[in-house]
């Protein structure tokens, strides 16, 4: 291929005709694919080399370390290697894959007797990297709306257990507000058991307010007030209580800069709420999270719950009271090369919540397509909504369609239900889509394209 | 009897190694027919990480060298390069050894061999036309075994077939840590090797 592209180049360069282009594309072609059928050739000599391919493999085993992860395509390559003739180029090719996805610092097959003769066990030896660095990109959004999004995270470990890791976000979907800044977190992944992880986590954040949101608070000065600046302590304990269930619990220590230039409002708070620059909402938090994969010979089912509470209160110094309770629930079936998903989203908030908690839908997961500044450009306490997504995958990318439906509103109002559609296409986490909202009048469509949105 | 003097044992602590270099250093060269072959019966380069990879069921390439060359500078008169593929039969507990050649759809290979048994058959492949050699003066007959790092293998077999100049690029590099890289050389002239053939 290489090849290709250098003559590619070196005639668009000199000029070389077409016809004589195209014929030595041809050639190279084909030069490439006599030199990969011979590069296969060798691979199957040193398969056939081999004097223990004519093994049936009994199991794999792991040892080494224990609590890894391991993936659906890993366990599902696991589960192919069993029943199957020992193959050492398909072990070296596991091995690497385990390497790459686990961040380990080695793994090493061995081949050992089976129960039986002519049976054989593989014995994936791992080991783990003392000290880990990762930087990831969880996030990265274009949304024609709403702009750019983005979350970057540099994060090491040490000594196994130790998670430290220090992140840069900007993000102008998620929240009434677009914030940016940073974030510091440190886990220990090991707390007496591998079932309980301690973490603390630092967020130093800067807000930026859409004109439509200070339009709006400026004619209903009950809503909350606008802050420019936000910290963030928030130490937290996670049990994995099952397989399948984990429970998250702790505290968010806020505290809000606030914007002097919303001191108009009165928020009938705290008695000296109005005159204060610095502002709490400390709050207690759990989230009980459920994930289950069921796999059959011809289809695999995918169940996530997610129930989530916030609650402040004066007893912890905050200026706001208020609990918050959100469900989430994911439900997808996938059969050959189709999947069919549904997810739904519900919201309530009770009391008096600073911006950061109240829901937004028109963002790049709900409500697709709408305008999130049209619908509520101050969010609101109350949410429901529905998505089903229908994919199918083709040899080079998936497609997909999508309808949205959901509505916001506050406790005393209506907003009344919406619905979307959009199509999009993805490879691996890279996605772009468009999205049209479904009212009367012109259609505005927006457009998507990113990774994990 | 011989007196054991102080002097004597020094010579004898001295002069040790240099006993114990030469016996390890033993390489038989011998012509069969129109060829020179060479034998070792102490060569083991069935060790190391090598060995430790072939136990764990994996197939370990190893690259030999078979070279004459002659004068001071050591000039090349004859080379044969082969690559085989061994592996170890974890419940035989035997050997095989696989000639690798992309030209023969089903290489030379030795089946159920012990360790030395593998190791000689290797050497057995490796001949130098006679007619390459000079008959009336002195040659140097220099074996190499250089296990194979997986690493390495890219070069060697992603082009089409088995590249040798990417083989004989591999024995000029610095040997990595648990790799296995064995010489043995003579000094010899054809024309003695010839009467005692005979």
């Amino acid at each position: 291929m290489a090849a290709a592209v250098l003559l590619t180049l070196y005639m668009k360069l000199f000029g070389v005709r077409a016809s004589s282009y195209l014929a030595a594309l041809l050639s190279c072609f084909v030069a490439t694919q006599i030199a990969a059928g011979q590069g296969f050739l060798a691979r199957e000599v040193a398969a056939e080399a081999n004097a223990n391919t004519r093994y049936i493999i009994e199991a794999v085993q792991i040892t080494g370390e224990s609590g890894l992860k391991l993936s659906r395509s890993l366990q599902s390559a696991f589960q192919q290697l069993v029943g199957t003739h020992f193959d050492p180029s398909q072990l070296d090719q596991i091995a690497r894959e385990m390497r790459k996805e686990l961040h380990l610092k080695s793994v090493t097959p061995h081949l050992l007797r089976g129960s039986q003769q002519d049976m054989v066990l593989i014995d994936f030896e791992v080991h783990r990297k003392s000290i880990v660095f990762d930087v990831t990109l969880p996030k990265f959004l274009y949304h024609s709306k709403q702009g750019w999004s983005a979350e970057g995270t540099a994060s090491t470990t040490i000594a196994r257990t130790n998670r430290f890791s220090f992140g840069l976000v900007s993000d102008g979907g998620t929240l009434a507000e677009r914030y940016a800044g940073s974030a510091a977190v440190y886990e220990n992944t090991h707390v007496g058991t591998d079932r309980v992880h301690l973490s603390f986590e630092f967020d130093q954040l800067h807000e930026q307010w859409n004109r439509a949101t200070t339009l709006a608070l400026s004619s209903n000065p009950k809503d909350p007030q606008t802050y420019r600046d936000r910290r963030n302590f928030q130490p937290s304990v996670s049990l994995m209580l099952a397989r399948s269930f984990v429970l998250q619990a702790g505290a968010s220590f806020q505290q809000m800069q606030m914007q002097p230039s919303s001191f108009f409002s009165a928020t009938p708070l705290s008695a000296d709420r109005g005159s204060s620059l610095i502002q709490a909402a400390n709050a207690l938090f759990a989230n009980l999270r459920f994930h289950r994969q069921f796999e059959s010979a011809l289809q695999t089912q995918d169940v996530a719950v997610d129930y989530d509470i916030r609650s402040a209160s004066h007893a912890l110094r905050s200026d706001y009271t208020y609990t918050r309770h959100r469900w989430d629930a994911a439900y997808s079936l996938t059969r050959g090369n189709q999947t069919i998903q549904d997810d739904f989203t519900a919201g309530f908030i009770s009391g008096q919540a600073p911006f950061f908690e109240r829901f937004v839908v028109g963002t790049s997961s709900l409500l697709r397509g709408w305008n999130r500044f049209e619908i509520d450009p101050l969010g609101g306490t109350r949410l429901v909504h529905n998505s089903v997504t229908y994919r199918y995958r083709l040899p080079l990318f998936t497609g997909q369609v999508f309808y949205d439906a959901g509505s916001l509103w506050h406790g005393n109002g209506d907003s009344g239900v919406r619905h979307s559609l959009g199509v999009g296409v993805s490879r691996s986490i890279f996605t772009l889509a468009v999205a049209f909202p479904l009212r009367e009048g012109r259609v505005d469509p927006v457009f998507m394209v990113g990774m994990n949105y | 009897m011989i007196q054991v003097t102080r002097r004597w044992c020094l010579l004898a602590i001295a002069g040790a190694p240099i006993v114990l270099g030469i016996t390890a250093q033993a390489l038989s060269v011998r012509v069969d027919d129109h060829f020179l072959r060479v034998t070792a019966p102490d060569l083991d380069f069935l060790i190391g990480g090598p060995l430790e990879r072939l136990k764990d069921g994996k197939t370990v390439p190893y690259i030999a060298q078979l070279s004459v060359l002659s004068g001071k500078e050591r000039i090349l008169q004859g080379r044969s390069i082969a690559r085989f593929a061994f592996s170890y039969d974890i419940w035989a507990e035997r050997y095989k050894v696989t000639l690798l050649t992309p030209l023969m759809e089903h290489p030379p290979t030795g089946k159920n061999l012990t360790r030395e048994l593998a190791q000689a058959w290797c050497l057995e492949q490796l001949k130098i036309d006679l007619a390459s050699v000079p008959a009336d003066k002195p040659i140097f007959v220099r074996l190499e075994m250089r296990s194979e790092d997986p690493k390495d293998r890219e070069g060697i077999v992603g082009q089409p077939g088995i590249s040798l100049s990417a083989m004989i690029a591999l024995f000029s590099r610095p040997v990595k840590d648990k790799e296995v890289h064995a010489v043995r050389e003579v000094s010899l002239n054809l024309a003695d090797l010839r009467k005692t053939r005979l």
